[in-house]
């Protein structure tokens, strides 16, 4: 008996927790219209994503002020969320997006930074060890290049790149920066191009790949 | 390796922030979670910025000299959440370019200067169209019962000289031509008195330099108000601080959103800051105040109660106030009409008078006019 009543506790609790985890942003963000201590949900959901993705574009404390500025407003904007989107990590990028292109001097000293010491305060100490000493100077010399190469690019195509290599679809990025998704394909495909030739062409396969982006 | 492969590695080398690295951010997200209801969005309003009104102001704050701020109260948890909303909603504030302008318009009472120099106690409407990044002239018109009172340049250029102060008589002569209620004598021969902000950072994109984290803002605030006005130095840090966030507030009607939020933010640290639940503007709406008392006035700063737009400032005598001015009388008042960005100002005749006002001006001694 003991042990039947044990077992209905813990499928409740299964059930409240699976529950929880199946309801979509869209409805939190919808119900938090009513009910504003739902969004909550949403940060806690998506603030470590939107962190890492700051702290790669502008540092690791530029990102603890922008994660807040991002919810924020996105907390300011929630009754313009259109709910045909349940996953609300794409606007979340893209306000953040938005408001890193704000500080587009801070994300290109940045980059800068990186670029000429090779030491990636973003990176903390889950870089990957190199076995070798060779190896991990040729890492610092790579991540020096790409450093640079991104500093260089336009920001509407690092946009596109940084949001592409920080896990978003290309429906996802084109959502995030209100773009038609032919228009994140070609852009893509340049900053690609320019890294590319940037690095010294690491991977002329890659150019192959690329011609279906345009 | 492929460059996408490098890239995707660059993003992924960033590791997850610990849990208390976010514990701030999701405080501030919380305190401004609350809100009961979001009511329908309305027409972005702010604040302007004229002479008068900052003698008013100013003459109305010299009565406080002296006086602690506050206390060492702390603010009310509902004044904190209630600028933490505010701070939320001054993000989604629309962004200015280059060559553009911010378009104010407010209305208040002692917005124009009578003939004898005081300023008036009458309602007035004051336009102001300033240049975002200090590159062209603004201009400043207003309008009290009297009908329009004039248009002035408003705001200096780069490397602009200062007119000096004439000794006698006002700088524009107010229209007499009428068919509005019948005004008071004095109102009729008010005029409108422009001014420039003597701090360096007197254009949008100059306050756009400012510290955005509101403990930083709030040591650059003290700093350049104890540099600016040598006399204040009696006043609390508190009230400096205060003073110096209501002045921008008052400065331009669309401010740097990052700056607005920050300024809330800051208020929020600031002690025995309280709510008013139902403020009337001077436009006659209703809105919610965050408020701070002097034991002469009421400091109200108004906002929208559904969406947390800052819709103005008031400051409202109290009991046994030192000039003895009528407890609830708003003795200044400023209530934000509209606000928005545009690529074009009036013409402005190069050859009217221009009249700065200087902080320097708002010394301790200034009468009270009320």
């Amino acid at each position: 008996m003991s042990q039947s009543v044990q077992r209905t506790h813990e499928d409740q609790d299964q059930k409240q927790d699976f529950s929880e985890r199946a309801v979509a942003d869209a409805v939190l963000i919808s119900d938090s219209i009513a009910i504003p201590e739902r969004f909550a949900g949403i940060f806690d959901r998506h603030a470590p994503a939107i962190h890492r993705y700051a702290a790669r574009r502008l540092g690791p404390d530029a990102a603890d002020d922008l994660v807040a500025e991002t919810f924020l407003l996105a907390f300011a904007q929630r009754d313009r969320y259109d709910t045909s989107w349940p996953d609300a990590r794409p606007w979340l990028f893209g306000i953040a997006t938005n408001l890193i292109g704000r500080r587009r001097r801070g994300e290109v000293r940045f980059l800068r930074a990186i670029a000429r010491t090779g030491i990636d305060p973003a990176a903390g100490s889950a870089e990957p060890v190199a076995d070798q000493v060779t190896d991990r100077v040729a890492a610092q010399a790579a991540r020096k290049e790409l450093a640079a190469a991104l500093a260089a690019l336009a920001t509407a195509d690092r946009d596109v790149l940084l949001l592409v290599a920080s896990g978003l679809g290309y429906a996802e990025t084109a959502r995030a920066l209100g773009l038609p998704v032919g228009t994140v394909s070609s852009r893509l495909a340049r900053a690609r191009r320019k890294v590319r030739k940037a690095l010294g062409g690491v991977n002329p396969v890659a150019t192959e790949e690329d011609s279906g982006d345009e | 390796m492929n460059e996408m492969k490098l890239v995707e590695e660059f993003c992924a080398a960033v590791p997850p922030p610990p849990p208390d690295r976010l514990a701030e951010a999701r405080a501030r997200v919380t305190a401004a979670v609350g809100v009961r209801r979001r009511g329908p969005r309305i027409t972005p309003v702010r604040l302007a910025w004229t002479g008068a009104l900052t003698v008013v102001s100013a003459a109305a704050l010299v009565v406080g000299l002296g006086i602690p701020f506050g206390g060492s109260l702390a603010p009310s948890a509902d004044a904190a959440q209630m600028l933490q909303r505010a701070a939320a909603t001054a993000l989604t504030q629309p962004v200015a370019g280059p060559g553009q302008y911010i378009y104010t318009e407010v209305t208040g009472p002692g917005n124009v200067i009578l003939a004898d120099g005081l300023p008036s106690t009458e309602p007035a409407v004051v336009k102001t169209w300033q240049s975002v990044d200090g590159t062209k002239a603004g201009a400043i018109e207003s309008q009290n019962a009297c009908g329009p009172l004039g248009r002035l340049q408003f705001g200096l250029l780069p490397g602009e000289a200062l007119h000096p102060r004439p000794s006698s008589g006002p700088p524009l002569k107010a229209s007499t031509s009428t068919g509005k209620p019948t005004p008071t004598p004095t109102s009729c021969s008010a005029t409108i008195l422009p001014t420039s902000w003597s701090p360096p950072a007197s254009t949008y994109d100059g306050l756009k330099a400012l510290p955005t984290s509101p403990s930083a803002l709030l040591a650059y605030l003290n700093a350049h108000y104890q540099a600016l006005h040598p006399r204040w130095l009696t006043l609390s840090s508190a009230t400096r601080e205060y003073l110096a966030i209501s002045d921008i507030l008052e400065y331009l009607g669309v401010l740097p959103g990052a700056l607005e939020s920050a300024m809330f933010r800051a208020l929020a640290q600031l002690p025995g800051m309280s709510v008013v639940p139902h403020v009337t503007d001077y436009a006659g709406r209703t809105g919610t105040a965050v408020a701070w008392s002097n034991d002469s006035y009421l400091f109200e700063l108004i906002f929208n109660p559904s969406t947390y737009q800052f819709m103005g400032q008031q400051e409202v005598a109290e009991p046994g106030n030192r000039a003895g001015t009528p407890a609830g009388q708003v003795v200044w008042g400023m209530a934000l009409l509209a606000a928005y960005v545009t690529d074009t100002a009036p013409a402005v005749s190069r050859s009217t008078e221009f009249y700065p006002i200087l902080w320097q001006d708002f010394a301790p001694g200034v009468p009270n006019t009320n």
